[in-house]
């Protein structure tokens, strides 16, 4: 009676995964679309953006020059031939070549995702740190911790920019106090303004949604028979509410590698960090189309991949769902 | 006619004057001073009161605080600079005055730009005129090599010559040599191992002023026979730095070329340079930028902040050069639209309460300039000119309503035949305006509205460069730009029908009147003296006072500060690149 369930368990299993990146893909592919749609239809003459940025702007070309840019970059075939061979080289990893810096747009990439990834990943790590840090402090008590002023604080980091607190962060700590470097420095102590700058406000939302989960968990019949059972209040509230908690929290985290990732675009500016963030404003504001497309499509991709990702830790975390 | 001389003038140095501490006015009065006694060609240089009847300040000056004397200088040190804007290559293709700051801490010139429109020796020793005017010989210096060891001699020049100019090479063209000499390149030819002949077409008596501009750097033959992918991150020239690395999104390492000895005339050293490394890092962000300079952790920032000149010139060395040619100002639409009218454009002038503007929006980093055709700092600038159309409501309000714009709707708007009076500002946010800039066009709309005028500002996005439909004829009133060079050659620039063979490209007006052109093809051949301030004079008038083509704002000003450990730095009289080769750190 027990002996096919497993197997069965685990087609579904696959084929839940299956029917997950298959949609992750779609989402690529929908991006990807736009990516080239925005290419080809917004800008007027792509050759003329091209030869203007490499000769300083200031020069009309001729009809041939004009016409061997076409060539080279491939404008001069049909909108169909041109997408057919975007979206096929992009299943090839080739996200084509920058208009003005005239390297490929994935070594681009490469060169400045490091940075970024860890802000993201550090910051992400940090705003869970705190999150759950007050929720075991303060949820379901009447303290510090859970006073109007410390949810108002949670509130008000959710809210304001990021760039403003980037901004306030620095003048303080490092332009003032020393503490940290403005530029540079040590990699570590550098990373930690911009990493508190990212995490406050999503450590906010964070709070929000496992304060509340927290909260009401703790009302459950089964907090009563554990605390009957002996184990005591930290044990309850760290193995068994937590847990329980820590749901929603995982949901809003596939939003949050999306948000952190975007919102670096804003703190490395403010903080003057290497990072995928200066290169997509500064191929958005000056035209650099496959270079803005290709950074956009990796931020697609993050999103998808973390949603994936946290559909799976959902699994692990919340046995009923493996029935 | 032929005309043989080596220059070896020396350029002013107004740094190492002991000012003791003086304010920024009082510096103001001294370059006022100085330009009095020297500028033979204001016509008027005392009338009128308040800012607009003075000559704009211009010379390269030290403002602020004194850098205490710091006795010998020492080799060594990393120079951190926190600089504005990443080029997208750094191979003195793109042309922006930004971005040549940069190049010419690498690249060297034929010719090194010295103040009043004089050239001194850099990579040629000596050079002739001959042929009417039509042939410069340049003797080059020997030994001297490019930091990958090629060696610099003729061949090497004529090299960047033939690929500055040929427009299908799009990897070594060099669109802001096409402007200063394609209409009148003929060719150059190696005649020795280290003489290069450079025969023109007709004279041009800007040449070598061409020449002595960022954008002539001379770089190695091998540099250019690569393609533009590897050009961009690797220039290779015979300057007092090399480029060691280029971390994307971050910061450039320069260090010292140990065998450099192809040193300008006006250096003011002699050997290699004394820093031993440069991390020039690019630091958009105003509030970062300046908060990294007055931690310490910079020890040169470029463009300070309008919010900071107040303390950078109390407590730090503040350096600031006017550039020449064409300063910050607006085009006005004169082929279209209701400022087709000569009196309407007259009317803007008058209204326009610059003055005020300027010292609003730039907080006195910039000084105000009505004459939008030609820049203080240019010899032949005419005075005059900058005093026309001093602020006066009542006259704009009684041109206006000459020009038939009598009615007032509700708003207080002028109309005529129930149409409003109303102006397009168009402007290239965060590449010709930044937030500063912007307060200015407020300030303006405001003024206009006084008089009736309505102002709506449209920024277009820096993607679409000049080829925003914005900019295109019909499509805008105002329109804000500069054209930063070094003296009346911007004029050829800018308002000549013609320019490298095509329309001109520079000129967003449509404007081109036969009188201008002419007087700018006689001026082009016209040496320096009482003739040619008397033609650049008549252009001026012309431009401004009679067609009120455009409206000026202020001179270009290129702003430095320096920390307390910099010492040894100045600003060359090209467009105002800090000269580092001079420059080093205390302890």
């Amino acid at each position: 009676m027990a002996a096919p369930a497993p197997r069965r368990r685990g087609v579904r299993a696959t084929r839940w995964l299956l029917i997950r990146v298959a949609s992750g893909v779609g989402v690529l592919w929908a991006a990807a679309t736009i990516a080239f749609l925005l290419q080809t239809l917004t800008q007027q003459s792509r050759a003329r953006l091209i030869y203007d940025q490499r000769v300083g702007n200031n020069s009309i070309p001729s009809k041939g020059v004009t016409a061997a840019i076409n060539h080279q970059y491939g404008f001069d075939n049909s909108v169909l031939h041109q997408y057919v061979s975007y979206i096929g080289g992009l299943v090839h990893g080739n996200f084509g070549v920058s208009y003005f810096q005239h390297v490929s747009v994935w070594s681009l990439i490469i060169q400045q995702i490091g940075p970024t990834l860890i802000l993201t990943f550090s910051a992400l790590i940090l705003a869970w740190v705190i999150a759950v840090g007050l929720t075991l402090l303060g949820a379901g008590r009447h303290n510090i911790w859970s006073s109007a002023i410390a949810n108002f604080l949670q509130m008000l980091s959710a809210s304001v920019p990021s760039y403003w607190v980037g901004t306030i962060l620095l003048v303080i700590f490092a332009v003032n106090l020393h503490i940290f470097p403005v530029l540079g420095g040590n990699p570590l102590l550098a990373l930690v303004l911009p990493m508190i700058t990212m995490a406050l406000p999503v450590s906010g939302f964070l709070g929000q949604v496992i304060q509340d989960e927290f909260s009401s968990a703790l009302e459950q019949p089964f907090v009563t028979s554990s605390r009957s059972r002996g184990i005591t209040d930290f044990g309850v509230r760290t193995v068994h509410v937590l847990r329980h908690s820590v749901l929603p929290g995982l949901t809003l985290s596939g939003w949050a590698v999306g948000y952190l990732f975007s919102n670096a675009v804003l703190v490395e500016q403010v903080f003057d960090r290497a990072g995928i963030g200066g290169v997509l404003t500064k191929a958005a504001s000056e035209g650099d189309v496959p270079l803005a497309t290709g950074v956009v499509l990796l931020s697609a991709a993050a999103y998808v991949i973390a949603n994936i990702v946290v559909d799976i830790l959902y699994v692990f975390v919340d046995p009923r769902l493996r029935a | 006619m032929d005309q043989g001389f080596t220059q070896q003038d020396r350029p002013q140095r107004l740094a190492a004057k002991p000012l003791k501490a003086l304010g920024l006015l009082s510096a103001l009065l001294l370059a006022v001073l100085v330009l009095a006694g020297c500028a033979s060609s204001s016509a008027s240089s005392s009338s009128g009161g308040g800012f607009q009847g003075v000559t704009p300040a211009t010379a390269d000056q030290s403002l602020g605080a004194q850098q205490p004397s710091a006795g010998k200088p020492k080799p060594g040190g990393t120079l951190n600079v926190a600089w504005v804007q990443e080029p997208e290559c750094i191979d003195a293709q793109q042309d922006w005055v930004q971005n040549g700051y940069l190049y010419s801490q690498y690249y060297e010139q034929l010719v090194s730009a010295a103040p009043n429109n004089k050239v001194v020796p850099w990579l040629a020793n000596s050079w002739k005129v001959s042929n009417g005017g039509k042939t410069y010989t340049f003797q080059l210096k020997k030994n001297v090599k490019f930091t990958d060891g090629t060696p610099f001699n003729a061949q090497a020049v004529v090299t960047n010559f033939k690929d500055w100019l040929n427009p299908k090479n799009t990897a070594d063209y060099n669109g802001y040599v096409a402007v200063y000499i394609a209409d009148v390149f003929k060719s150059a030819v190696a005649t020795g191992p280290y003489t290069v002949q450079v025969n023109l077409t007709k004279p041009d008596v800007f040449f070598l002023d061409g020449l002595s501009q960022y954008a002539f750097g001379i770089a190695s033959p091998k540099q250019l026979s690569q393609p533009a992918g590897v050009q961009c991150d690797h220039p290779v020239g015979t300057g007092a730095f090399k480029v060691d690395k280029w971390n994307h999104g971050q910061d450039i390492v320069l260090s010292r070329n140990k065998n450099w000895n192809s040193a300008p005339a006006n250096e003011r050293h002699k050997g290699p340079a004394y820093l031993n490394k440069i991390d020039w890092r690019f630091v958009s962000d105003n509030n970062t930028r300046w908060g990294a300079f007055t931690s310490g952790q910079s020890q040169l920032l470029y463009d300070i902040p309008a919010v900071d000149w107040k303390q950078a010139t109390s407590r730090y060395q503040v350096l600031r050069h006017t550039t020449g040619a064409n300063p910050l100002r607006f085009f006005v639409a004169a082929k279209w639209g209701p400022l087709k009218d000569v009196r309407v454009r007259q009317a803007v002038q008058y209204a326009f309460n610059d003055n005020l503007a300027v010292q609003t929006a730039y907080r006195g980093e910039r000084i105000p300039n009505k004459n939008g055709s030609l820049s203080p700092s240019s010899p032949g600038y005419d005075n005059a000119v900058n005093n026309y159309y001093n602020y006066d409501p009542a006259k704009a309000e009684k041109l206006l309503s000459a020009a038939g714009w009598s009615h007032r709707n509700a708003q207080g708007y002028r109309t005529k035949n129930g149409k409003v009076l109303s102006l397009r500002l168009v402007y290239s946010a965060d590449v010709v305006a930044d937030s500063d800039d912007l307060l200015l066009f407020q300030i303006l709309q405001q003024e206009l509205q006084k008089v009736g005028i309505k102002v709506t500002l449209i920024p277009t996005p820096p993607s679409q460069g000049w080829a925003a439909p914005q900019d295109q004829p019909g499509q805008w009133d105002l329109n804000i730009g500069y054209w930063v060079g070094r003296s009346a050659e911007g004029f050829h620039t800018l308002w000549s029908p013609k320019l490298a063979g095509q329309p001109n490209p520079n000129n967003l007006t449509g404007y081109f009147d036969p009188v201008v052109t002419k007087l700018i093809n006689e001026l082009d051949q016209t040496p320096a003296g009482p003739k040619q301030t008397e033609l650049a004079h008549k252009i001026q008038v012309q431009l401004v006072e009679k067609d009120a083509v455009v409206l000026g704002v202020s001179g270009m000003q290129v702003t430095l500060a320096a920390g307390p450990k910099l010492h040894g730095l100045w600003q060359s009289p090209d467009v105002g690149e800090p000269v580092l080769s001079d420059a080093w750190l205390s302890k």
